[in-house]
């Protein structure tokens, strides 16, 4: 039992690293097309995606919603770029109000790290 | 740039957003709720002007129109031919069709007496049940009574709807008059209340996030509705679907809308939440069937 739970284990971080290695390098190969950066804002103003722009006026993007504050001067705002991602994934104590709406994208999946990453490359060119 | 005064400023305007905490005090007091909450909304949106006059709280019959004047005259110019009227006369030859037993709706406790009472008694709370019955429900009790197959919640033919928006259209103009007197009344008023604030779905939100907390704030290019007004206008006509959409079905929308597994239409939680924000809506006055984009 206890062999086979440790082999599941192996199996799986095999899987992962595998789909981690591919991952790079479809990555690396999408690069040479688009950088993190603009990836970051497929995804920021995608609905399926991100939809920051439901929430927050971002450069570049129409209609925005006014539920969050404007995401701009991101660099001098959140000079700790581990702190924005944080905020964006949603790690505990992040939250500016009780009741804030922005969203736990990270712990709740509606993106993966990776996702996160871009986007938070993208509001550094903000 | 001088970073340090944009980030107070966005700071300033953040925290001027504020935020409505609910009661969660041992003794419910549903009355002390829903003025601190219309007080709420009202210091919110104070220096609103509506219509040519300074915006009072019985002008959110019309939800989220109040804050655009232009889709205010968008609402003007579609309830100058409306496009629900088919939909009455359907709901009154519904209504007074017999059964196959002979009799009609009229005969049902609650729908006997003036027509235009009815729908002003919805939603109540049934102490001998001893839960919220909303008029979806009372309509579809009196069918099962004489022998009639209930209709579906939120079914394609909209019959249910069309009954409803025959008995809203006879009774436009009454004000919304939930009755609070018995602990079961109050526990489902709370139930209600707890849920309306519950985050919940992937997207994590609550129905008080957007319809409190944002209420009159735009969410992408659609403004927010405050729940102040939510029950008066339903069943409405949405033009984006071109037919009728009950208030039930209209919750489930909202659920599916922040990726939650909606709690299904006429489901206890679901008339919990339209008991709450039917007394939150208090005093307003009836206007159904709505129009809605
Ligand atoms: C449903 C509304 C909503 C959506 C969608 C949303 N946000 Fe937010 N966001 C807010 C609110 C409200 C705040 C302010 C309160 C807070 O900080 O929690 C906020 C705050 C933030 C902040 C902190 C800003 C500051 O100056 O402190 C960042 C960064 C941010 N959001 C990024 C994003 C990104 C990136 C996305 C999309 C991937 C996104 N938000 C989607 C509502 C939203
Ligand atoms: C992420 C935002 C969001 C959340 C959360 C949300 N809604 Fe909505 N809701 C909307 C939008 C947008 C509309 C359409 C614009 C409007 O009328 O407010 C709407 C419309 C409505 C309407 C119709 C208003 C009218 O005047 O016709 C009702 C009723 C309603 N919502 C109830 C609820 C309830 C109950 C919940 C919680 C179960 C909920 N909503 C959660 C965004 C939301």
């Amino acid at each position: 039992m206890v062999k086979s739970q440790w082999m599941r284990n192996l199996a799986h971080t095999l899987l992962v690293t595998t789909i981690m290695a591919s991952a790079t390098v479809a990555h690396a190969a999408e690069e040479k097309t688009l950088s993190a950066a603009e990836e970051g804002k497929k995804i920021a103003f995608t609905n399926t995606k991100g939809n920051c722009l439901a929430c927050h006026m971002i450069a570049g993007g129409t209609s925005p919603g006014e539920i969050g504050p404007p995401l701009m001067a991101m660099q001098a705002r959140f000079p700790d770029k581990q702190k924005l991602f944080d905020k964006i994934w949603g790690k505990p104590g992040v939250e500016l109000m009780p009741e804030s709406q922005m969203l736990p994208f990270g712990k709740n999946k509606v993106l993966t790290d990776e996702e996160i990453n871009k986007v938070v490359e993208f509001l550094y060119t903000l | 740039m001088n970073n340090k005064l944009l980030t107070t400023t966005l700071f300033l305007s953040l925290a001027t957003a504020g935020s409505y905490a609910h009661a969660a005090d041992s003794t419910p007091n549903p009355e002390a709720d829903r003025q601190a909450l219309t007080k709420y909304i009202m210091d919110m949106h104070g220096s609103t002007k509506f219509n040519g006059h300074p915006l009072k709280v019985e002008d959110f019959r019309y939800g989220a129109y109040v804050f655009s004047e232009d889709k205010f005259e968008q609402l003007k110019a579609a309830e100058e031919f409306p496009p629900y009227l088919d939909h009455i006369d359907a709901g009154e030859k519904l209504w007074k069709k017999p059964f196959a037993n002979g009799k009609t709706y009229a005969t049902c406790a609650g729908f006997d007496g003036d027509v235009k009472a009815i729908r002003p008694k919805y939603p109540l709370f049934d102490d001998a049940r001893g839960e919220v019955v909303n008029l979806d429900q009372a309509i579809n009790d009196c069918r099962v009574a004489n022998g009639e197959k209930p209709y579906a919640y939120g079914s394609k033919d909209k019959d249910l709807d069309k009954i409803m928006a025959y008995l809203g259209y006879q009774a436009r103009g009454k004000k919304i008059n939930v009755v609070i007197n018995s602990p079961g009344a109050l526990d489902a008023y709370k139930q209600g209340e707890m849920l309306f604030h519950t985050r919940r779905g992937q997207l994590n939100q609550s129905c008080s996030g957007c319809h409190i907390a944002s209420a009159g704030r735009h969410i992408r290019s659609n403004i927010l509705s405050p729940i102040i007004g939510h029950t008066t206008h339903f069943p409405t006509y949405r033009a984006n679907d071109g037919d009728l959409v009950s208030l039930q079905a209209r919750y489930v929308g909202c659920m599916k809308s922040i990726r939650a597994f909606p709690f299904p239409a006429n489901s206890k939680e679901l008339k919990d939440i339209e008991f709450y924000e039917a007394f939150m809506s208090s005093g307003l006055e009836i206007d159904a069937p709505g129009y809605r984009e």
